[in-house]
């Protein structure tokens, strides 16, 4: 059986990414992005880390982003398929 | 596409003339791609798929080719001529330069440069600098979108500021790249750095190609070559590596991106750029 990194990210605890950005600084194959939903930046809360690339993500053992979330808000997990 | 001296198309000023820009609709075109460049990878392309899903995909067999096709042939469309899909970051077009051809385009070609904060960076990698030179109709619109001017505001830099603005970014070890919006117009050079390049990653990373490779090749020169190793931490491809049995680095060529990082830090002349069109291996392969 074979398994790959999925990274969930909760966005109630992940209230302010834009100005946070941290975890997208200690990604080395940077597969996490800042975005935003509905065509409007004006707001704060359309802001969002989204996990782009993560079949480039190096998994559960690396970590690095769960580490420096300083709101817990981000998990690293096997899924199997 | 129209090239100019030595058939390269950034070469040719007729490209970064405001005329140009008007004919190729930049403004409205710049507009929509930079307002939504940090939506570049979530951003539906005819309300189906976007280049986070397309990433997934170019290696399933069939699916993949076709989808490879379908960005490739996007990025050098016409913007005068043909109907752009900005969701798809149709027409703009990018290309790996040298830092002599970045100071002579700043110095002779372009009307206005301007700095602003690099959206890729911003993005990718959370940081907010200002590493991209924008030209005449990136100037225009850049009021319109405030979190790309940087502290000190729009300023416009003279050849002198410019070229020595290019200078700091290649000692830093930033690789210089010239953007259409949407092609012919040229509005931007970048100092880019892999992998948080929005279009360079795409190409390193999923082989879709939003970036052409240059028009040179880097060969080492064996006879000038002293062995010191200071271009070993230069190539943002990895194409360079360090031979211990020969004590001296060895370039791939067909890895290799031609932007002279590794030549301009090399004191003893020993990295030589050479057309790409003259290797059997490299040739026309950008």
């Amino acid at each position: 059986m074979k398994s790959k990194p999925k990274i969930n990210i909760d966005e109630n605890r992940c209230s302010q990414p834009d100005k946070c950005r941290k975890c997208l600084q200690v990604c080395q194959p940077c597969v996490l992005n800042l975005t935003f939903i509905d065509e409007d930046y004006h707001k704060p809360k359309n802001w969002k880390i989204i996990p782009a690339f993560p079949q480039l993500c190096l998994g559960p053992e690396c970590g690095k982003c769960e580490e420096v979330c300083p709101k817990g808000a981000i998990g690293i997990e096997y899924k199997s398929y | 596409m129209k090239h100019g001296a030595n058939g390269k198309w950034y070469m040719n000023a007729r490209n970064y003339l405001r005329e140009t820009a008007e004919e190729a609709d930049s403004e409205e075109y710049l507009e929509d791609l930079w307002g939504n460049m940090e939506r570049a990878y979530s951003r539906k392309v005819h309300g189906i798929f976007d280049f986070k899903w397309v990433s997934k995909h170019v290696d399933t067999p069939f699916l993949g080719r076709f989808l490879k096709w379908y960005a490739n042939r996007g990025f050098i469309k016409d913007g005068r001529t043909q109907k752009l899909n900005i969701d798809a970051a149709q027409g703009h077009f990018g290309q790996i330069i040298t830092l002599s051809e970045a100071k002579k385009i700043v110095l002779e070609k372009a009307e206005e440069v301007i700095r602003a904060i690099c959206p890729c960076k911003y993005f990718n990698r959370g940081v907010r600098e200002a590493t991209c030179l924008g030209f005449t109709p990136l100037k225009e619109v850049l009021p319109k979108l405030p979190r790309f001017i940087p502290e000190n505001g729009l300023e416009v830099l003279d050849g002198e500021k410019a070229t020595e603005f290019l200078e700091k970014m290649s000692e830093k070890g930033y690789v210089h790249s010239i953007w259409a919006g949407p092609l012919p117009a040229i509005v931007a050079l970048c100092s880019c750095e892999i992998p948080s390049c929005g279009a360079i990653r795409l190409r390193t990373d999923f082989d879709i190609n939003a970036c052409w490779k240059g028009e040179y090749v880097a060969v080492v020169n064996p006879d000038n070559c002293i062995g010191c190793g200071k271009c070993t931490s230069r190539c943002q491809f990895g194409a360079l590596s360090y031979s211990p049995s020969m004590d001296r680095p060895i370039i791939d060529p067909t890895v290799c991106y031609g932007c002279g990082n590794c030549k301009d830090v090399c004191e003893n002349d020993a990295i030589e750029l050479i057309n790409r069109n003259i290797i059997p291996i490299t040739r026309g392969k950008y």
